[in-house]
């Protein structure tokens, strides 16, 4: 210790007051540096084995992948996610699985995305500690204030009209999206219709990334929708960059 | 006996106890620490230890104040 | 603006955005009625030795603990040691577990000592300190306090007690992109605008002690910063309109009187 060796502490009064310093598991993979966020729906990929359109996904350069698949029992969703993981993990992007924590908990799996029905991201914080990564998916400001006790990042959406997200409720807008920026400090990333020509209005509109579903499943290039996606989200930062705020 | 507090000299009965001690100067043992020959005395020993002669006490509390 | 529009660190909440301090006042009954006046709920004071000479007031008879969050500071310390002593004796006297840790660097300006100020942060943190670092506006050395473990962060606006307000606002800016703990400016507030300004930025909150207790009618300056930390958040929310160089006419052209 830094001070005099003479100066006793009595380590039993202390009350465990201690924030837990967050590492993320793969410390040069933060959810601010992603950019996009691809969820997997192996129902949208024609025919194609799942590993092979997220490795597409992964050459074109995407960090993370989020492994949803709601309809799968946790036996096959496990086998899957042992399959995904040597995939994702060799070209270091990270591993997120949808909702169920066990799995996370069975397996070296980077973190768990939760749903505004999943448990509440302070309990999965408990049960994971804090090294994992924990992802909410967000549709107003007050769910968005609440998730930052526990998540790393939020999902927010869905920002356009998509068939994937009809059942969520009309698109939200990118105005709700410069609201939420406003009240929250985690990194957002706006989900809901994204495609390679409107990704840069919402980096613009104020979120780190955005994450999609069929724009990359149902691709015919997954990598190179990636590459499109990613292509209009760095032109979104440096347009943001450029953008000095009025004081 | 004497002891040193916060800096000065000060005539304390002998074999005073920190309460004893606190009493005597009028201090409230809720609102300080005390700090004795460089470790600190958990409060709920006040009354069992006992002072000596040359013994160094530092009384702190918080007082209105910031960077100075 | 969403009822739960509160100040939250190291899972405490509070409602008001300004924090207030102890020093300087005139004397102890005016300090009481700025602090009502001010609305704030935290309260920072000094750690130092009692005095002896009980004619004295104590500064405790001021201040309602069951009112106010006590938050001890660190002031007057120049090195890690010192400053960890300090926080340790401060958590002691047992009616409270935060610390507004400062490690001064340089007398006149009062500027924190940042490789002194990470190294305490680190100690304390780890000891179980709700630590509130000190620092200057550079985001750098934010982000190492905040991945050290620190609840929040606080950027000085202008040297203590210079009343130069936000000298940085650019600076303050970034360090609001990259954190993930509150910001709370500290330092170098001089009168209401300064801490709008703060405010309108995004901080979260806003600390100060001489622009109050210095001024010359501090209750009815405190009840000013009350009001201006409280415009400031409500105009950051409301979403201000862009600035431009040129009119935007806000009445319609058409069904002029010709």
């Amino acid at each position: 210790m830094v001070y005099g060796s003479r100066f006793t502490v009595d380590r039993k009064s202390h009350r465990a007051l201690a924030r837990p310093i967050r590492e993320l598991s793969t410390v040069n993979c933060p959810p601010a540096s992603w950019g996009f966020y691809v969820l997997t729906d192996r129902s949208l990929t024609k025919g194609r084995p799942l590993e092979v359109v997220v490795d597409a996904a992964l050459q074109g350069g995407v960090n993370a992948i989020q492994l949803r698949e709601k309809d799968l029992s946790a036996r096959a969703l496990y086998e899957l996610a042992q399959r995904l993981l040597p995939i994702v993990h060799s070209r270091r992007a990270v591993l997120l699985v949808n909702d169920r924590i066990d799995l996370a908990l069975t397996l070296p799996i980077d973190g768990v995305h939760l749903a505004q029905t999943s448990l509440p991201p302070v309990e999965a914080r408990r049960l994971l500690g804090p090294r994992r990564l924990i992802g909410v998916s967000c549709h107003t400001v007050q769910e968005a204030i609440e998730a930052q006790n526990g998540a790393d990042f939020i999902v927010l959406g869905p920002l356009f009209f998509t068939p994937s997200k009809a059942a969520y409720g009309s698109p939200i807008g990118l105005e709700r999206l410069r609201e939420v920026r406003r009240h929250v400090r985690l990194p957002i990333l706006g989900i809901g219709g994204i495609t390679a020509s409107n990704a840069a209005q919402v980096i613009e509109a104020g979120a780190e990334g955005v994450a999609a579903i069929s724009a990359v499943m149902a691709a015919d290039d997954p990598a190179g929708a990636v590459r499109d996606v990613l292509h209009a989200v760095k032109s979104g930062l440096a347009v943001r960059a450029r953008r000095v705020e009025p004081l | 006996m004497e002891l040193i507090v916060n800096g000065k000299r000060r005539e304390v009965t002998d074999g005073a106890s920190l309460t004893v001690l606190l009493n005597e100067l009028n201090i409230n043992p809720l609102r300080v620490a005390v700090q004795l020959n460089l470790e600190i005395v958990k409060r709920e020993r006040y009354g069992k230890t006992v002072l000596k002669a040359g013994d160094r006490l530092e009384i702190i509390t918080f007082m209105a104040g910031g960077a100075e | 603006m969403e009822k739960s529009d509160v100040l939250t660190f190291a899972g405490r909440r509070f409602r008001s955005r300004l924090i207030v301090g102890t020093g300087k006042y005139p004397d102890y009954l005016s300090m009481q009625r700025a602090h009502d006046a001010s609305g704030a709920e935290i309260v920072t004071v000094a750690v130092r030795r009692v005095n002896l000479d009980r004619t004295q007031e104590s500064l405790l008879d001021y201040i309602d603990t069951k009112r106010y969050t006590l938050l001890p500071n660190t002031a007057g310390c120049y090195t890690a040691e010192e400053a960890i002593k300090t926080a340790i004796l401060a958590r002691e006297v047992g009616l409270s577990d935060l610390v507004k840790l400062e490690v001064i660097g340089d007398q006149r300006t009062l500027f924190p000592d940042n490789e002194e100020l990470l190294n305490a942060t680190r100690v304390l943190v780890k000891e179980g300190f709700v630590v509130l670092p000190y620092t200057n506006d550079d985001p750098v050395m934010a982000k190492k306090l905040e991945d050290a473990g620190a609840a929040a962060v606080m950027p000085l606006g202008a040297p203590i007690g210079s009343g130069l307000g936000i000298r940085n606002p650019y600076n303050i800016k970034i360090i609001l992109e990259t954190a993930r703990v509150p910001v709370i400016v500290d330092a170098g507030v001089g009168t209401a605008s300064d801490a709008a300004i703060a405010m309108e930025l995004g901080c979260d909150g806003v600390l100060m002690n001489t622009g109050i207790a210095g001024a010359k009618d501090p209750v009815a300056m405190a009840e000013a910063m009350r009001h201006a930390v409280l415009a400031g958040r409500l105009a950051y929310l409301a979403g201000r309109i862009p600035k431009k160089l040129y009119a935007t006419a806000s009445s319609p052209l058409e069904g002029m009187i010709e």
